[in-house]
Parts: C-alpha cells; sequence; structure tokens
C-alpha cells in the first residue's frame, strides 16, 4: 500500500521547525509563514500534531515569497539532514560509510525528505543524487534545499567540504552568488535534469564520526516506526517503480489503472490532486531511464530509443527534446 | 495595536472630542440639507482629504519612533484633520447666517495645523541628514527598502550588482581606477555548528559593523551571499585595494567577538581577494572571476585531506 500526499504522518515539530527558527531570525511572522497550510503555531509546539507532504509544501511555497532574502532554501536544506530530528537521520549521520547513509537516505525518503523524492544512480566513476521533481521550474526551492542538504550532510561526516558536482535542468538564476556560497563553483546549468554527482571511489570510505552500534539501533527502529506507519512508498514513487519496470511495454492509462487496482477516473483523480498527471509522469520515467541508460550503461542515442520503443530515432530525439528542453547532443556533451 | 499608540491615546481623544462636540453643535444649532441640495464634488473632495489625513495619522503613530520630529507632524496633522473635519460637516448641515464660530473653528486650526507639520518636516530633514551620514557606506546614491538584507544592515547582493553595473558603464565613458573586495568568512560552518546558527547570525551582524567602521565614507558594502561581503572602492587602484583587504583581514584575526551568553570568545579569520573593475565588461563577468579567485585562495588555505 502507498500514501498519498494528504496522509498526515510528519511530526510537525521536525522539519518545520527550522522554518519556524528561520522566521524568528528573519523577522517574518509565523502566521505569514503558515498561512493556508491548515498549520497553527501552536500545533507546532505541542509536539503531537502531524502533517502532510502537501501541508510542508505549502508551507515551503509560502517561504519561497515571504522571505526577502534569496537563501532561505539553502538555510534550511543545510539544516534538515544535519539536525537529529528522528531516528531515520541518526542513523545515516552515525552510518559507517557515506554509501550506507545514502541507501537510508533512499529508504527513509519519506520522512527525511519528504518535500521531494530522491533517486540514486550509480555508474563507473560516480554516484549521483536525482529527484522526481519532474524538471518543474516551480520545485526550484525544493531542489536548492535537498541539494544543499545533501551537500551540508555529506560535510558533516566528512567533516570537509567534498567535490560535489551540480546539474541544474534550468538557466542560471540572477541570485547565482547564493548557489556559489552554498553549493559551491561546480554549476552546469540547462542539462537535462536536476542532479548531483560525487567521485564514486569517496562513498566507501570510513567516517570520521561513524558509530555502527547507534547507528544499528536507529536504523532498527527507523525501520519499526516506518512500517507502524506504512510509509515506505509515496503514490508516486509507486508509479515511478512501475514505469520504470515496464518503460520497455507499451504503457496504458487503463492497465496501469488495473495493475494499482483502482479504475482510470481514480488514478487520473489522484494524479491531479498530487498536481501532475499521467503523461507528465510517464515522460519523467522515460528521461530518467534514458538518462540512466547513458550514464550508466554508454547506450547511444539509437540504442536508447530501441529500449524505450521508440522506433525511430528521429521520433526520440524530438521526445527527449519535450521531455528535458535539450537535444540529445546537447545532454551528452 | 499598533506600537505607540498607548503613547497617543490623550491627544487623540482630544482630536475625537472636539470633532464630536463640534458634530453636536452643528446638529443642535443647524439644519440638516435634503438630499438634493448635497454637492457630490465637494463632499468627495472634503471628505476623502479628511479621511486621508486619518491614513497619514495612522501610519506616523504605527512607524515613527517617538520623537520631537514624530510629536510635530501628529500635532500638525491632528490640527488639519480637525480644519477637514469642520469643513466636511457644512456639506452636510447648514449652520443659521448669523453664527460666526463654525468659520473661526474652521479657519484657525489650519494655519496652526500647517506650521506644527512644517516644522515637522524640517526636523525631519535634519534628522534624515543623520541617519544619511550613517548609512553612507552602506548604500550609494538611492534608497531601495526592498533592497536590504534582513538578517544584517546591509543592502544585499541585488543592490550591489545595480550598483557595480552602474560603475561599469561608468567607467566605459571615463575609465577610472575602481576596484572590488570579496571577504568570506573562514570556516563559518564550523562556527556554526558549535555555537548554533543564532550565534552564527549574530557574528555576521558584528563583522559588518567592524568592516563598515573599517572602510572610508565612499566605500560601498553589501552583503554578498551567507558568510560573504563584496564592497566597492571608487578612486582605488588594485594595489590599494589589495592592501585595504589584507588591513580587513587581519582586522578581523585581532578583533575580540564573545559569544552572547557564555563569554567565551570565538576567533574570526576572512579570507579576501579582489579584483580591478577596468578588466570587466560586465558585472556578471566581473563577479564569477572573483568567485574563481576565491575558490583557489579557499584551497590554498583549506586543511589537506590525507589518506593513510
Amino acid at each position: 500500500m502507498s500514501f498519498e500526499c494528504d496522509y498526515s504522518y510528519i511530526p510537525a515539530h521536525h522539519q518545520l521547525s527550522i522554518l519556524i527558527d528561520l522566521a524568528v531570525s528573519h523577522e517574518v511572522e509565523h502566521h505569514v509563514l503558515l498561512s493556508g497550510s491548515g498549520i497553527f503555531l501552536e500545533d507546532i509546539f505541542s509536539g503531537q500534531k502531524l502533517i502532510s507532504q502537501q501541508q510542508l509544501q505549502q508551507v515551503l511555497t509560502n517561504a519561497e515569497q515571504c522571505f526577502r532574502n534569496q537563501d532561505i532554501s539553502f538555510l534550511f536544506g543545510q539544516r534538515s539532514l544535519t539536525t537529529p530530528f528522528n531516528d531515520a537521520i541518526k542513523s545515516m549521520l552515525y552510518a559507517s560509510t557515506f554509501d550506507e547513509a545514502l541507501s537510508r537516505y533512499l529508504t527513509f525518503s519519506a520522512s527525511v525528505s519528504p518535500w521531494l523524492c530522491p533517486r540514486l544512480m550509480y555508474s563507473q566513476s560516480h554516484i549521483h543524487i536525482y529527484w522526481l521533481d519532474e524538471n518543474k521550474l516551480e520545485n526550484r526551492f525544493l531542489i536548492e534545499s535537498a541539494m544543499s542538504a545533501i551537500q551540508a550532510f555529506s560535510r558533516q561526516l566528512y567533516q570537509t567540504k567534498l567535490a560535489w558536482k551540480f546539474e541544474f535542468n534550468f538557466s542560471e538564476p540572477d541570485y547565482i552568488e547564493q548557489y556559489w556560497t552554498h553549493l559551491g563553483s561546480a554549476l552546469e546549468f540547462n542539462r537535462p535534469i536536476n542532479m548531483m554527482s560525487l567521485p564514486r571511489d569517496l562513498v566507501h570510505e570510513k567516517l570520521p564520526n561513524a558509530s555502527s552500534t547507534l547507528a544499528a539501533i536507529s536504523y532498527q527502529h527507523a525501520l519499526k516506526e516506518m512500517s507502524a506507519q506504512n510509509i515506505q512508498q509515496s503514490f508516486l514513487l509507486s508509479l515511478h517503480q512501475y514505469f520504470m519496470q515496464n518503460i520497455q511495454n507499451n504503457i496504458q492509462l487503463e492497465q496501469t489503472a488495473d495493475y494499482f487496482q483502482m479504475s482510470s477516473a481514480t488514478l487520473k483523480r489522484k494524479l491531479k490532486k498530487h498536481q501532475t498527471h499521467f503523461q507528465a509522469q510517464l515522460d519523467q520515467s522515460r528521461l530518467h531511464t534514458a538518462i540512466i541508460l547513458y550514464r550508466v550503461h554508454g547506450f547511444k542515442t539509437e540504442q536508447i530509443s530501441q529500449y524505450l520503443q521508440i522506433n525511430d530515432a528521429t521520433n526520440f530525439r524530438r521526445a527527449f527534446k519535450r521531455w528535458s528542453g535539450l537535444t540529445v547532443q546537447a545532454a551528452q556533451s | 495595536m499598533p506600537k505607540y499608540f498607548a503613547y497617543y491615546r490623550w491627544p487623540l481623544l482630544c482630536v475625537a472630542t472636539a470633532c464630536s462636540l463640534s458634530l453636536w453643535l452643528f446638529i443642535l444649532l443647524g439644519q440638516s440639507k435634503s438630499f438634493a441640495e448635497w454637492n457630490w464634488v465637494d463632499i468627495l473632495g472634503e471628505g476623502g482629504a479628511t479621511v486621508f489625513i486619518g491614513i497619514w495619522i495612522f501610519f506616523i503613530i504605527k512607524s515613527r519612533p517617538l520623537g520631537r520630529v514624530t510629536n510635530y507632524i501628529f500635532y500638525g496633522l491632528c490640527f488639519i484633520f480637525f480644519h477637514m473635519w469642520m469643513d466636511s460637516l457644512d456639506e452636510f448641515i447648514r449652520l443659521p447666517k448669523e453664527i460666526m464660530w463654525d468659520a473661526w473653528l474652521e479657519s484657525i486650526p489650519f494655519p496652526i495645523g500647517l506650521c506644527l507639520f512644517t516644522i515637522g518636516i524640517y526636523f525631519w530633514h535634519q534628522e534624515e541628514l543623520a541617519i544619511s551620514k550613517h548609512m553612507q557606506k552602506r548604500e550609494r546614491i538611492y534608497r531601495d527598502h526592498r533592497l536590504f538584507d534582513a538578517l544584517t544592515p546591509l543592502a544585499d547582493a541585488h543592490y550591489f550588482k545595480t550598483q557595480l553595473k552602474a560603475a561599469i558603464e561608468q567607467n566605459l565613458h571615463e575609465p577610472s581606477d575602481m576596484s572590488v573586495i570579496l571577504l568570506d568568512m573562514h570556516n563559518f560552518n564550523q562556527i556554526n555548528q558549535t555555537h548554533g546558527f543564532d550565534e552564527g547570525t549574530s557574528i555576521l551582524q558584528h563583522v559588518s559593523q567592524l568592516i563598515s567602521l573599517n572602510l572610508r565614507p565612499q566605500d560601498l558594502l553589501c552583503r554578498f551571499a551567507g558568510d560573504r561581503f563584496i564592497m566597492l572602492l571608487p578612486e582605488t587602484k588594485l594595489q590599494q585595494a589589495e592592501k585595504m583587504a589584507a588591513q580587513l583581514e587581519r582586522m578581523l584575526m585581532v578583533s575580540a567577538y564573545y559569544q552572547r551568553d557564555l563569554s567565551v570568545h570565538i576567533p574570526l579569520k576572512a579570507l579576501t581577494t579582489c579584483c580591478s573593475v577596468g578588466q570587466y565588461q560586465t558585472a556578471q563577468q566581473l563577479l564569477s572571476a572573483l568567485n574563481q579567485q576565491l575558490l583557489q585562495v579557499k584551497q590554498y588555505y583549506s586543511p589537506k585531506r590525507v589518506t593513510v
């Protein structure tokens, strides 16, 4: 069973407390920050209230608008994985290798990165982290948060700044100095997907702060907590996984709805609730498949288009341009 | 309730009493005009002006700190408000011809109000001059409150970029020596981790004041992003800018910052890099070159990772 964006499971005093603190230091009224989300300051202080992904995203959207500085996404992100709210984050903070921490980041994504679902890709030389963000420009704030979260997290684990490379689907923003200061200088804009990469040999190094016992216990607790709350997989993630498994077949709305044991109308309605639609989700999965085939398996354009059952290479080129906003050549350069 | 409303409650009560007293007298002695007699243009003009004066009074109380300037403006506006109120009343109620006091009540407060208001504006002007002197290093030429950083008392990167753009354009027409310094706090992340983010913010505010005190009046200091500050130095050769940057580094190193609660001394260290404006065509080019330079400086100072 998967959970949906209006399912309340995130303790309101976890990630939101960072934003409340930031609002205090930047003199933003908390009711402006929380407006339209159905959350009140008393709820957060009660320590009992659970909120949904939708509500958290609403507050983040408010934050983007009501803070005058353009560094809030970065400041929020930086603190979101380095503050040990829950066992899931603890199991990551005390993991013995970064590789282990990242696999837990994926396992517990619903509670450690509830605003954007992360994915991992291992190529020969690099490890790449990307997100199910549909390449929407509206998600730029969330992407900035997610990337600075991982960056600050890795800096805390290794006690030094790592040589991350960042790629963005959008063009260079006019507040580029925030990217330089908070992420680093290895930035590339107008790339096919939003992604950050690290040389692979680094991720197996033993970490200085590792505590295998504490990490193992936190991990067990977090697993129990996750199955108690039923948050193994979000609705969009399970849809994405179904697409990725069946990407070589001709995926249709009706079959997909059958697979998830619901009517096509219900599936459409659910997608609408998540502010997306069937084709957008399918295109995202195809784009991710194409990127994986190219980056990990070194496929040529023709091979990728064959794999995706797009018989004509020209059609594939056109489709790729639609998915990513880039030509295939530009994406591979 | 606005901050200083309580302070002005008696004068406000006086105005309200005077207004209602005059209304009562008008109703008692006068005769209300019929609907057909109403002159809409006058009602809109005079009534509207009354409402607007009321709005001004509200915002003056809400936004200005207490003091001489605020008092003069406030009392001036109160008199003007009363005058406008009397003026509006006779649009609705006609007084018998032989009554003279209404004309007096209408005309006398107006010049008094204008006098007080003008004195207030004059003192405001003097106050602005004093503030401008204080703000000189943080803003050049024009003020835009939207471009101020929320954390430090400085303008933000956006403001700096507009100023830099203007400086580069001017430089194309009449070349002059102008330099930019970029300053980065060393190991600021560690300070945030050990002492907390509030302490980090407090350090940024402390540092912004320190740098500002160590610049010349014509220099512009802005917060770039995070723990980085940026300065525009007119009429300054690169060599001179390098000297100033080194001086800033030394100044921060020997300055003492004490943690707010525990009085623990937190050492501060900054890295700087600078460049001459004349070399670049656009602000974007200059800033990204400066960023690259800073990266090299930081690499030089960063602890080397040793793998055994």
